[in-house]
């Protein structure tokens, strides 16, 4: 079997350019790799027939950037014409969806190729890859460990280089948490900087589409070519994308970086807190100026999302009601009966759960004592954020409380899910951008993440310091060689 | 917070639109508990009464267009994921009673 898709972009690129190699080549050795990595359950449905199509009608085609010729795979709840999109759910398990998403449409245009949809928790609900109908999706670093979620067979493919680019959704750290159990890079834009039309909404305040790679090159590569204003999402920005591989590696001495003392509480595994520990001397050893901070209102970060999400997400999901698309239930007396049973044989139970829990902190007064009182909670949070990055170009921190943990863990454990993503909900509550990077492994040689956060829509700041620590620590990141 | 009995768990699918089984109501108890426990801390939380509401992180405004006509979905497109069609409509269960 060939090995192109282990070598790095630039010269995949001019192996193309060079006509040495042909974008068949990159898509039948991706078709390949899924199949040698069949366990790790990172796709739900497979583009193969259209996908081998594309790449040969690319061949009468002049190499005309980077990214053409390049297969993606693509997260499960992002619709892609006559290609089922399931949200991993059985009830959109037979979803044939009638538009593209708008990233999708941009992704066709760099004349990439999507080579299948990509498995994940239910509905982007979930931390653990375990909440699909689909069955787990496995970490490859470790076979009996979790990838994370809810983009686990995203962040999967990527790390076992089955495809050198994916897209997911980040509700609470959906890219980020994966990306940091499964080494790789994973961003999170500013709220508004990609468009979320073809998303299939779970909480819209908090939805955003972002690459997942697997470096910050090809990061800021695919970050600038799904960006951008859209017609058809009135909260998307016309805010000049920037060209984002511009800012790579340059200068960082003087930058300005605020730790907030929540990330490196006592919480934090001392192993990852042991590990931001040595970013953070080797960032002052080059001239980084950094500095401990409160950011007020983050202990509330779980209970806001407990609402705000939820509560958006029982409104988003009264839409599955099996009339206009989805599961149907075969039997019914009544219209009341019908819609009682199709929602309760289509969805699993985290969705469940979530849908009651929505469904109630917006029931009479409960909407005032819990949804706008997080509101403005979620307000005043902000406003901290606002603040500090008056005075700071960058928070860092770590990206997650642990690194990946055994399969079944907390399965069974309705709040310890959403305590995973303790310290990337906040970034979503504000829509500020985040970036999630390898900075070293565990004891065990599992991957630990750092997460890299910036002003609003300054993503390039974020790319300079990630790509200063990448090409520093040059980390052997391909987690096929453990495996 | 107290564990929820099973008439508040059936009280809050039936919000949701759900309907769950004994088995599934002796389980939600207990994990819904702990979440709506959890969730008290918001309502415990010492913030003004006339703090600002964020519901979404963007700096809205204006958006006007020129109203165009733009090509929109078939019918037969839309048709496609229902379960039940009858011409040109989609079916669905009686709403009405007799």
């Amino acid at each position: 079997m060939t090995n192109y898709l282990s070598l790095s972009l630039d010269e995949i690129h001019s192996k193309l350019v060079k006509k040495e190699i042909k974008p068949l080549d990159l898509v039948l050795e991706a078709f390949d790799k899924i199949e040698k990595n069949e366990k790790l359950n990172a796709f739900i449905t497979l583009n193969k027939e259209s996908a081998i199509e594309e790449a040969k009608a690319l061949e009468r085609i002049e190499v005309n950037g980077l990214l053409f010729g390049m297969p993606i795979a693509i997260k499960d709840n992002i619709v892609t014409k006559n290609l089922r999109t399931t949200c991993a759910s059985c009830m959109l398990e037979n979803f044939d969806p009638i538009y593209n998403a708008t990233v999708v449409e941009k992704i066709k245009a760099n004349h990439m190729i999507i080579i299948g949809k990509t498995n994940m928790d239910e509905f982007a609900m979930g931390s653990t890859g375990e909440t699909s109908y689909f069955g787990d999706i496995l970490n490859p670093w470790d076979l009996t460990k979790v990838p994370g979620g809810s983009s686990s067979g995203s962040a999967v493919a990527v790390s076992a280089r089955i495809t050198p680019f994916a897209l997911g959704s980040d509700t609470g750290g959906s890219i980020r948490q994966p990306s940091s159990f499964c080494g790789v890079v994973g961003m999170k834009p500013t709220y508004g900087r990609v468009s979320r039309y073809g998303l299939v909404a779970f909480a819209s305040s908090l939805d955003h589409i972002g690459p997942i790679t697997r470096t910050v090159y090809e990061n800021a590569l695919l970050l600038e070519a799904i960006s951008g204003e859209d017609s058809n999402d009135l909260t998307s920005s016309n805010k000049v994308v920037p060209h984002y591989v511009d800012y790579l590696n340059k200068e960082i001495s003087g930058l300005k970086i605020g730790v907030p003392n929540y990330y490196m509480s006592d919480v934090i595994n001392e192993e990852v807190r042991n590990k931001m520990k040595e970013i953070i001397t080797l960032l002052e050893s080059m001239g980084c100026n950094i500095e401990f901070i409160d950011i007020d209102y983050l202990e509330y970060a779980i209970p806001l999302y407990q609402v705000i999400a939820l509560a958006e997400a029982s409104s988003n999901l009264a839409r599955y009601d099996g009339i206009k698309f989805g599961h149907v239930t075969s039997s019914y007396q009544t219209l009341e009966e019908f819609y009682k049973k199709t929602r309760s044989e289509g969805f699993g139970n985290e969705v469940k759960r979530r849908l009651m829990i929505g469904s109630y902190v917006l029931s009479g007064k409960n909407a005032n004592i819990y949804y706008e009182k997080a509101l403005k909670i979620r307000g005043k949070m902000v406003d901290s954020f606002k603040d500090a990055f008056k005075k700071y170009d960058l928070l860092i921190g770590p990206t997650n409380t642990d690194v990946a943990y055994l399969l079944g863990t907390k399965q069974d454990d309705a709040l310890k899910s959403f305590y995973d993503d303790l310290l990337t909900i906040p970034l979503n509550m504000a829509g500020l951008p985040a970036l999630s990077l390898p900075i070293g492994f565990n004891h065990d040689h599992m991957p630990i993440g750092m997460q890299i956060i910036g002003d609003y829509f300054k993503e390039e700041t974020i790319y300079t310091l990630a790509s200063v620590l990448e090409k520093t620590l040059n980390l052997d990141l391909e987690s096929g060689k453990k495996c | 917070m107290q564990g929820l009995t099973s008439e508040e768990v059936e009280h809050v699918a039936d919000l949701a639109n759900l309907v769950l089984t004994e088995e599934e109501k002796q389980k939600f108890s207990r994990q819904l508990s702990d979440i709506l426990a959890d969730i008290d801390k918001i309502g415990a939380a010492n913030i003004e009464e006339e703090s600002k509401i964020l519901i979404a992180p963007t700096e809205n405004h204006d958006l006007y267009h020129n109203d165009e006509t733009v090509e929109s979905l078939k019918k037969e497109e839309i048709e496609k994921n229902a379960n039940k069609t009858s011409g040109d409509y989609i079916s669905v269960p009686k709403a009405l009673d007799d």
